[in-house]
């Protein structure tokens, strides 16, 4: 095993969350031009709150514990949950930049439910200190329709999917070449790269998403214009198809994906088997909201829910059961291997954007 | 005179009639089919539900088109002239007598092509209002809020519609509340504001937004919440749901109905 750039890096601890214990992270360039631009405004007098906004699971957590370290003794470290059981406002300190995870645990989809959130927006917007602030996707979409978030947090940036190449750096880095077998149980046949391909593209008519085949060239695969001509084929690497599976189901998503990748891993051995995919989901409306309450929560107790949606334990039992998510009596979080086709599903029913 | 009538006419025999019912029942086989599995994909599409549902009037229309033209194709062998002449006796009998059926049908081809609402919309049909069921070649079929079903002629398309999601899913719902002018305005419109936000059927986005709008009367203050519900077929729920939790804060806080104009006067 050799030390890489990323977050291969990353560790799950008891809770499940990904949390990181190496100095470069995916998130290191990420960190230094944040330190870069919105401290150094600070420094400079100018005050340039900031969202990091990504779903569940993405492990941004991690990324506040390296941001804290970095701006110490500057930084003191919030928590959205803690926050709403004070109302709102973060304790008196001479820091002179708060960093709050889980800005998501500031309300509640209830009458009365957002005033901790307000207080918080007022406090940041009145404050001459600094704010960072974590937030769940799905909270944050349906908070800006409701409370100005966007204008206390003018500088957003929403953490992007990763695609397999990516999962693939980010995983493989921490071994040699040849150090891991990959066990895939089917491998088809893939015709050899060609110069000429059918590819995808999202086309925009009158607000509809299509995609539509386009042909792509690409000049580096010129060479095997022949080959491909003659319809030769190879088995795909097993490595690649490992990764794209991943992709597929973690839905891009780091902090999934390596939650998916570790359930893989039988050193030196790598089972593709472990990576199910998730059948397409068909709920009814009460599963639908109340999972996409938790969705939006990422994880969240019991008491919560009753707040928000009155009893719904039999619907709880049920997404149990289907494997969406996870109730230990008191807590109950999404299961990561579930968040894209909740997300998918929810998406359809337009009860998440 | 016998012989210029029996020319465009092919002989009526107990074949050609024969067939002209086969096209006939295939062609209500057939649309009641369509019907039935596009309405049963629609409900699986969720999002394109109403798109779908789009399809089957026109697919209706096409397939009793074809029935029709097939039928009188087989039965009518007209020249020219002779075709001119059974326009005019056709033109002069609905004039006469037919005039209300056409008129239902021409509405009906109106709704096809101009779209002024599509099965699925919740629209307003003269003194009916409710959710379009169904388009047929003379009526539409709405059902009512009370679950009714109700035809309407496909001739007030014509003058008397309201369409109240235009092809949407989504669709406005507004839901007035009259609390007594002697209460706190703000906090009651913040309550209904939440209320509406916090409601398991909203619909948000920034194409969707929410409002609350205050209106003072004489003898009672107006809290009017507008909104979108994600699904129309949810427009009652929303409101109740709404209605219900708001009443029920504004309880708590001392928010109370008007009294009526004799207990104003008394106060």
């Amino acid at each position: 095993m050799k030390g890489g750039p990323i977050y291969a890096i990353m560790d799950l601890d008891d809770s499940g969350e990904v949390t990181a214990h190496d100095e470069d992270t995916l998130f290191a360039a990420a960190k230094e031009e944040i330190l870069r631009v919105v401290v150094d405004d600070l420094d400079d007098g100018m005050r340039s709150n900031l969202a990091l906004i990504a779903p569940p699971f993405y492990g941004l957590e991690a990324f506040l514990d390296r941001m804290a370290k970095a701006l110490y003794p500057r930084a003191q470290r919030l928590d959205g949950a803690d926050l709403y059981r004070d109302g709102g406002l973060p304790p008196e300190s001479d820091k002179s930049i708060g960093i709050v995870s889980g800005m998501e645990g500031l309300y509640r989809r209830r009458i009365g439910g957002f005033e901790a959130m307000k207080r918080f927006i007022d406090h940041v917007a009145s404050s001459p200190h600094l704010f960072i602030a974590t937030c769940n996707v799905y909270s944050w979409e349906y908070l800006q329709e409701i409370l100005p978030l966007g204008q206390v947090f003018p500088l957003q940036i929403r953490l992007p999917v990763l695609d397999a190449k990516d999962l693939m750096e980010i995983h493989l880095s921490l071994y040699g070449e040849a150090e891991l077998e990959f066990a895939i149980e089917k491998e088809t046949p893939v015709r050899v790269g060609c110069p000429i391909r059918l590819g995808r593209r999202s086309v925009a008519i009158r607000g509809w998403k299509v995609e539509v085949p386009v042909p792509e060239v690409r000049i580096k695969d010129l060479k095997d214009l022949r080959p491909c001509l003659r319809h030769k084929t190879e088995p795909p690497p097993s490595k690649r198809v490992f990764f794209e599976r991943l992709a597929r189901i973690s839905g891009g998503n780091p902090g999934v994906a390596e939650i998916l990748w570790r359930r893989a891993l039988e050193y030196p051995l790598v089972r593709s088997e472990t990576l199910q995919e998730v059948p397409s989901i068909d709920l009814d409306f009460d599963h639908s909201f109340i999972l996409s309450i938790i969705l939006s929560k990422g994880s969240l107790e019991l008491k919560e829910i009753a707040e928000v949606a009155g009893r719904s334990m039999e619907i709880l039992y049920g997404l149990q059961r289907r494997g969406m998510i996870s109730f230990d009596g008191k807590t109950i979080s999404m299961q990561p291997e579930a968040l894209k086709g909740a997300a998918d599903h929810l998406r359809r029913l337009k009860l998440v954007v | 005179m016998a012989d210029s009538l029996a020319t465009p006419l092919s002989v009526l025999d107990t074949a050609l009639i024969l067939r002209s019912a086969m096209i006939l029942a295939s062609a209500y086989i057939l649309s009641r089919a369509a019907t039935a599995l596009l309405s049963r994909i629609s409900e699986r599409a969720y999002g394109y539900r109403i798109t779908i549902k789009m399809i089957i009037p026109l697919l209706k229309f096409s397939i009793y088109g074809i029935a029709i033209y097939l039928i009188l194709h087989s039965v009518l062998v007209l020249s020219s002239a002779q075709a001119l002449a059974v326009s005019g006796l056709a033109g002069a009998a609905v004039g006469f007598g037919l005039k209300d059926l056409v008129a239902e049908v021409v509405g009906g081809i109106i709704i096809v092509l101009d779209k002024p609402y599509q099965v699925g919309d919740k629209v307003r049909i003269g003194e009916v209002y409710g959710e379009v069921r169904d388009i047929g070649l003379r009526s539409t079929r709405l059902i009512t809020p009370d679950d009714s079903l109700a035809s309407v002629s496909n001739q007030l398309v014509l003058r008397e519609v309201l369409n109240a999601n235009a092809g949407s899913q989504e669709m406005m719902v507004v839901i007035d509340l009259y609390i007594d002018p002697r209460s706190d305005a703000d906090l009651a419109r913040a309550i209904l504001f939440e209320a509406l936000v916090t409601s398991r059927y909203i619909r948000l986005s920034p194409r969707h937004p929410a409002k609350v709008l205050v209106k003072d009367f004489p003898f009672y203050r107006r809290l009017r919440a507008k909104g979108y519900v994600y699904d129309l077929r949810h427009e009652f729920d929303l409101e109740t749901d709404v209605t219900a939790r708001a009443w029920l804060a504004f309880k708590e806080v001392g928010i109370e109905a008007p009294k009526g104009w004799a207990a104003m006067i008394e106060a």
